[in-house]
């Protein structure tokens, strides 16, 4: 008798931390298809008026979403670049100490983005580069950029370098070996890594912040800037398209399998 | 091994790839750190000073923000454990079919963006929000939770849970349960078994996450910046402020050096703890 209460009592708990995990996300989707801005329950109807009012929104959604996407794949882009050739150093490259070497690489995962953006905005003040796109792009590929370092690493760690060995023994050229035989069996590693870096970067907040201007503009800029003086249903309907373009690339990632991969 | 025999100039060449991202971490890392530390020494008319430290230390309202952001840390950390173990145990110990789904919802908030996840507390929790709502209807009195220590605290346990519960999930699969069903049989009630029998295992698992969601929870911004407001101001906010606002660089620089440096000694503490515990649970050579 008294287990079957303390199970009761155990799924009650732990229904209310689940709720606590989904509240938020929840609340936001359920506002943006609200009738009125202030909520109260149980609704009437619902509405989709918040999103053709979103969608209206030059200033406030359009161009800050075309800024982030332009950004996020720039920034993602170079970074795939980068952070797959360290990773084939790490791992591969002769190296005396390789764990330090591998710490110092994904370091700027710890380190608050805050204060990359700040010291930033010092040099780029010095040299004349404060607010200028390429300025932001290096930002957004310095915090990024170990992101796909870790997931090609763990890519390439599972691999095993006698295949293209083998490959080379037979008869192809070191390059064509590599994009022959290494290339494709690390590409989900790449892509996962990618994906996950375009994601950090659409995110970001606070290195934004303190390197752009009017003109580059984030949508994550945009919605802290507009929240500060009203948090209407409009802001939901954005927040609830950014979430759906976020999970969205989730699901992608989960399908190229490199989710799955680096948690471990 | 063979690399250490490799002459030097072929093993620079050879660790070729390494070089594009060295060297965008040099430039736009490791020398803007180095421009916060040269700032956070000058005053504003670029004479050498001490004073960024110091006055950071000694001002009252430093002082205050400082303590906050401890606190912040702390209590988040605390509440991050509270719910993080139940939670924990339902995913290790619970019926199969329940893992999945507790699974997908603790690791939900790391998906979804801050600022998203911020913006839903704000309605959730604001002063004519849906929880004062809920309480208004019921005859309760409001409750201000909004641009103070707790409704950060709040939010911040929300995004780090996950952190929590997968250390905690580690560490109780490492514990084989017959051990805690000989201490119900042996007659122990479900407190005192917890106490001297689960707790005592758990410690690795419980300071792995504890450190780690204390890191986090001390630099975040974009949480306080929203739900905190000017009026619960963190150390991560103020350097915002600071940095925003010409003459406050050298103040900015010094709180930048110091959170960085409380960071990295956490996360130092962090590895420790992880490296050691990994390196007791694997068998060991003879």
């Amino acid at each position: 008798m008294s287990g079957r209460i303390s199970r009761l009592v155990n799924k009650v708990v732990v229904g209310t931390i689940v709720m606590y995990l989904l509240a938020p996300t929840l609340v936001v989707v359920l506002y943006s298809v609200y009738p009125s801005a202030y909520m109260s329950f149980p609704p009437h109807s619902i509405t989709l008026k918040w999103y053709r009012h979103a969608l209206a929104q030059n200033e406030l959604f359009l161009n800050p979403l075309g800024t982030s996407l332009l950004l996020g794949l720039t920034s993602a882009a170079i970074a795939m670049v980068i952070g797959t050739l360290a990773a084939l150093g790490l791992i591969r490259a002769p190296l005396r100490h390789r764990s330090i070497w591998q710490g110092a690489f994904l370091a700027p995962i710890l380190i608050p983005t805050l204060i990359v953006g700040f010291g930033l905005m010092l040099v780029f003040l010095r040299l004349h580069l404060l607010g200028t796109w390429w300025g932001l792009v290096a930002g957004h590929v310095t915090i990024i950029v170990a992101y796909v370092t870790q997931s090609v690493s763990a890519s390439l760690a599972g691999l095993d370098p006698s295949v293209e060995e083998a490959a080379k023994t037979l008869g192809s050229g070191p390059v064509r070996a590599f994009f022959r035989v290494t290339l494709p069996q690390i590409a989900p590693g790449i892509a996962a890594g990618a994906v996950f870096a375009f994601i950090m970067s659409f995110d970001e907040l606070a290195l934004t912040l303190l390197l752009a201007t009017p003109q580059t503009t984030t949508l994550p800029v945009a919605i802290y800037s507009y929240v500060q003086f009203d948090s209407g249903p409009t802001v939901a309907a954005i927040a609830t398209i950014l979430l759906v373009i976020t999970l969205g690339l989730l699901l992608l990632l989960q399908r190229v399998g490199g989710l799955r991969r680096r948690t471990h | 091994m063979a690399s250490v025999s490799i002459a030097r100039p072929r093993r620079l060449l050879l660790m070729w790839p390494l070089w594009p991202q060295a060297l965008l971490l040099f430039a736009f890392f490791v020398v803007p750190v180095l421009f916060i530390g040269f700032a956070s020494l000058h005053d504003k008319t670029g004479v050498l000073t001490a004073r960024n430290y110091l006055s950071f230390v000694m001002d009252p309202y430093n002082r205050a923000v400082i303590a906050r952001t401890l606190l912040i840390g702390i209590s988040t950390t605390a509440l991050t454990l509270v719910l993080g173990y139940p939670l924990a145990r339902a995913i290790v110990r619970g019926p199969r079919a329940a893992r999945w789904f507790l699974s997908a919802a603790v690791l939900f908030p790391l998906l979804t963006s801050s600022i998203i996840r911020s913006f839903g507390w704000l309605v959730l929790l604001a002063n004519n929000g849906l929880l004062n709502d809920a309480l208004h209807s019921v005859g309760l009195p409001k409750v201000h939770l909004i641009f103070n220590s707790i409704g950060v605290t709040v939010a911040l346990a929300q995004v780090l849970l996950p952190f929590m519960v997968l250390s905690l999930a580690n560490a109780l699969t490492n514990i084989d349960p017959a051990i805690e069903d000989a201490a119900t049989t042996l007659g122990s009630p479900p407190l005192r078994r917890f106490f001297k029998v689960t707790l005592p295992m758990l410690v690795p698992g419980i300071l792995a996450g504890s450190l780690l969601v204390f890191a986090i929870a001390i630099s975040a911004f974009v949480t306080p910046a929203l739900i905190g407001g000017p009026r619960a101001e963190v150390m991560a906010t103020m350097i915002y402020t600071d940095a925003t606002q010409v003459g406050n660089i050298g103040a900015a620089s010094a709180a930048s050096l110091i959170l960085l440096a409380m960071t990295l000694m956490v996360v130092t503490l962090y590895y420790r703890v992880i490296f050691s515990e990994s390196h007791d649970s694997s068998a060991r050579p003879v």
